[in-house]
């Protein structure tokens, strides 16, 4: 039923061709000619209005005046290394990476620069330019040299380090960050404070993006894991996380967590009163830590994210056949390595799709932080229009702050639709 | 051991949580579950008493069902006016987002290479972008952008668009409609009787007798009869451009207008992606018997592709359907008082967040468990009707 590719005849003139597939594919019958031209006529004026819009009437200045509030909010400029730092170490994991699991379709690089394009224009001066190009050459770099430690035999090793090269920077990089205001009480060591409330825009909204992903996945594997678990005490508290978070919508829990957390969490942790052995001091200080706005949202992603995960997990574990369990069993292996050797890399493997669609989701979600008066990438919509010279002219922010969304989000689905046909999912 | 150990630690850090919210909310004289008491009889639960007694004095200008509300009733009156905004913003919501999501997964597998390509970029557009930006698009830059209503764009003289909102035309009854309504049920037995009848001829003679044709007929003929016999008991009204408003029909607010949309353009590209998925999902042999069998294309759809492909629909689109619902609390950001907006005031007027928030997560549960009972029930129908 869908649109049909001919092997086009080289014999036959250009124009021959281009008939044919028309009449196949435009003017098959009387109701697909009609379809055909209604559309045109249609798409002709959305794209007249469009074009007009954009090239007329739409005074882009305001997105030059406010890159830096887009990109990096109130980001202090001297610290600004640190930004360079995080995006050249990520641009060098993922060129190696990419290298050494997959190959890179060429379609991917061509769409993402093509939609990076407007962004450009836009930013042809300053900082944004130079931090984005180096880092793709670094990116290409990257993903050069690792071309002969694919071929070699040295690619299984390889690939753990760099899995494990991953998970360290992650934590060194986003943990400290996000934990400064309880863990780093006060000012002085070796970095200066950058409050997070300083923090803002693209910048923002990737840290939200990447934590939550990052803490909410390992987290949601536990869960599915707990639901599918014979003990039922933590069968039953798995399930009923999972479906109280998944019946409510994610406002809610960022004002749980801002409203309720937060003031549970400050309070100092109070002795437990027992039955028998009176009032019990756990010694362990769980609560009693003043945190920020922006830990607060990041803790309301995670609890969201981690039971959508759990439910997309489960339906993975449910999907490796009950052989591959008895088989481990046969081999000798116990409990927690059939889980983690055989059960786990299957299930997880089986459900990619829908686990990056629920990652490009989780990335969407961030932008409800604007409900809580952060200042992410959505919140320069409300900032930039009230500044003298650009009053009202938000729908050109919108229009920016939307391909921003979309470039990242698009390119995270087709990421994943190759990663899908280089893991071989759905093959076997 | 394990699961005693798992158990205490989640019993005293629950226990710490609570507790630390307890005495933070004494601190500042305040009750945890104010709505809680264990003096009134089962189910312990008193709407009235505490602050959701109290008068709550902001206005809400659009309500829903015929729900009266004013700023003199009390904080639970405008919970419960919330509560119906957000059933019926969900209610319009998931019934145009259905019909637009199967439009246009449909359209992504039609031979006609423009209308798949048009389908495509809509799904892949509207699907990429985070919904909160769509609606404060949808309500900043096109509805707010509307002409003023002076230079209200005509649709056909039918129905108008402005900054003042969008104006339809609005059935409204008049006194026959009591009598005249018991005939329509009346109609739908007829119509089914007729035809089991016909289809019972079709089986015994093996000629085509047209039942649904035949079930219309008698459905249209019993209800259009009754209807002109009773004079006509239901009218369209439609609006007319005044000076500062519309006048007669029914107006749309822009806020309302711009939630709608919003949130049926975006749940029907992923409805989209839902129903090309379960239509490519039926093997090819399906269609290619259908046309063996010398039917045409839309019988085809009608009678072997949909009943097949619904079924593998239905758990999917149950999600959608609850994804929309939760996703119309994003009301806050157009200034649409749903009930989560109308939560949100009531936080910032009688300071009571803790239980505020409780209630509100009760209701969205609540009514998440009412969406999904309703879709089981229709799925495990289905099921069972097409075992048989």
């Amino acid at each position: 039923m869908t649109a049909q590719r001919r092997p086009i005849a080289s014999a036959l003139p250009p124009y021959v061709v281009a008939v044919r597939w028309s009449r196949a594919n435009l003017f098959s019958s009387f109701g697909n000619s009609v379809l055909t031209i209604v559309m045109v006529a249609l798409i002709g004026f959305a794209g007249y209005q469009g074009a007009r819009f954009v090239f007329a009437t739409a005074e882009w200045e305001i997105i030059e005046a406010n890159r830096g509030l887009l990109f990096t909010g109130r980001f202090p400029r001297d610290e600004f290394w640190r930004i360079w730092m995080a995006l050249h170490g990520v641009a060098v994991l993922a060129g190696f990476s990419w290298r050494i699991w997959g190959s890179l379709s060429p379609r991917l690089p061509l769409i993402f620069a093509a939609a990076c394009v407007p962004l450009y224009i836009l930013m042809l001066e300053g900082d944004a330019l130079i931090l984005t190009s180096t880092s793709i050459v670094t990116f290409a770099a990257a993903y050069f040299a690792a071309w002969p430690v694919r071929l070699s035999r040295f690619r299984d090793r390889a690939r753990s380090v760099t899995v494990w090269l991953w998970i360290i920077g992650f934590a060194a990089v986003m943990l400290p960050t996000a934990l400064y205001p309880s863990f780093l009480p006060g000012q002085g060591g070796l970095f200066s404070h950058v409050p997070d409330r300083e923090w803002g825009g693209l910048l923002l909204t990737m840290i939200l993006a990447t934590v939550g992903i990052g803490v909410a996945f390992p987290l949601g594997v536990l869960l599915a894991i707990g639901r599918a678990s014979t003990f039922p005490v933590i069968r039953i508290f798995c399930v009923a996380y999972i479906e109280l978070i998944r019946a409510v919508p994610l406002v809610t829990i960022l004002f749980m967590s801002f409203f309720i957390l937060r003031l549970a969490i400050k309070h100092p942790t109070s002795p437990i009163p027992t039955f028998f052995f009176g009032s019990i001091d756990i010694g362990i200080p769980i609560t009693g830590y003043e945190m920020s706005v922006v830990s607060m949202a990041m803790l309301g992603l995670i609890i969201f994210s981690a039971a959508y995960i759990a439910e997309i997990v489960r339906g993975g574990l449910q999907a490796v056949p009950r052989g591959q369990v008895e088989a481990g069993q046969a081999l000798g292996l116990g409990g927690l390595q059939v889980l983690a050797l055989i059960v786990l890399p299957q299930a997880l493997r089986a459900v990619i799709p829908a686990l990056v669609s629920q990652f490009i989701s989780l990335f969407k979600d961030t932008s409800l932080v604007f409900i809580l008066a952060l200042t992410d990438l959505l919140a320069v919509y409300k900032i930039a229009p009230s500044q003298p010279g650009f009053i009202g002219h938000h729908t050109e922010v919108l229009l920016f702050i939307g391909l921003v969304y979309w470039v990242i989000a698009f390119s995270m689905s087709r990421a994943s639709q190759q990663l899908e046909s280089s893991l071989g999912v759905g093959e076997r | 051991m394990f699961q005693g150990v798992f158990a205490l630690v989640v019993l005293v850090i629950g226990y710490v949580l609570i507790a630390n919210i307890q005495t933070e909310l004494e601190g500042l004289g305040l009750n945890i579950f104010p709505f809680v008491s264990t003096k009134g009889s089962f189910p312990f639960i008193d709407f009235s008493s505490d602050f959701l007694g109290q008068r709550a004095g902001f206005k809400i200008d659009q309500r829903s069902f015929g729900f009266d509300y004013t700023a003199n009733d009390t904080f639970f009156r405008a919970f419960i006016t919330g509560l119906l905004n957000t059933i019926q913003v969900s209610m319009i919501g998931i019934a145009i987002a259905t019909v637009l999501g199967v439009v246009v997964g449909v359209s992504r597998l039609s031979s006609n290479w423009l209308v798949s390509r048009v389908a495509t970029l809509y799904v892949e557009t509207f699907r990429n972008i985070p919904l909160l930006l769509q609606l404060i698009f949808w309500y900043i830059a096109v509805f707010l952008k509307a002409p003023l209503i002076g230079d209200s764009l005509d649709f056909f003289g039918v129905a108008f668009l402005s900054v003042r909102g969008l104006a339809l035309p609005e059935v409204q009854s008049s006194s026959g409609f009591g009598i005249w309504i018991i005939f329509v049920p009346l109609a739908v037995g007829a119509a089914i009787a007729v035809r089991h009848m016909l289809i019972r001829r079709q089986d015994e003679t093996g000629k085509p007798s047209y039942p649904w044709w035949g079930a219309s007929g008698a459905f249209v003929a019993i209800v259009g009869v009754s209807f002109l016999i009773l004079g006509m008991p239901l009218a369209i009204d439609s609006p007319e451009v005044g000076q500062f408003s519309y006048e007669g029909g029914m107006t749309i607010k822009p806020e309302l207008a711009a939630l709608i949309t919003g949130l049926s353009v975006y749940t029907a590209s992923f409805i989209a992606e839902i129903v090309r998925g379960s239509v490519l999902a039926i093997p090819k042999g399906q269609t290619e018997a259908a046309q063996a069998l010398g039917f045409n294309g839309v019988q085809r759809l009608r009678l072997v592709i949909l009943p097949q492909a619904l079924a593998i629909i239905i758990p999917p689109l149950t999600n959608q359907y609850l994804n929309l619902m939760k996703n119309s609390s994003l009301a806050i950001a157009v200034a649409y008082k749903d009930l989560f907006d109308v939560g949100n005031v009531t936080i910032n007027q009688a300071g009571q967040a803790v239980p505020m928030v409780a209630l509100l997560m009760a209701a969205y549960l609540s009514l998440s468990l009412t969406i999904s009972a309703v879709m089981n029930g229709i799925y495990s129908r289905l099921k069972w009707r097409s075992a048989r």
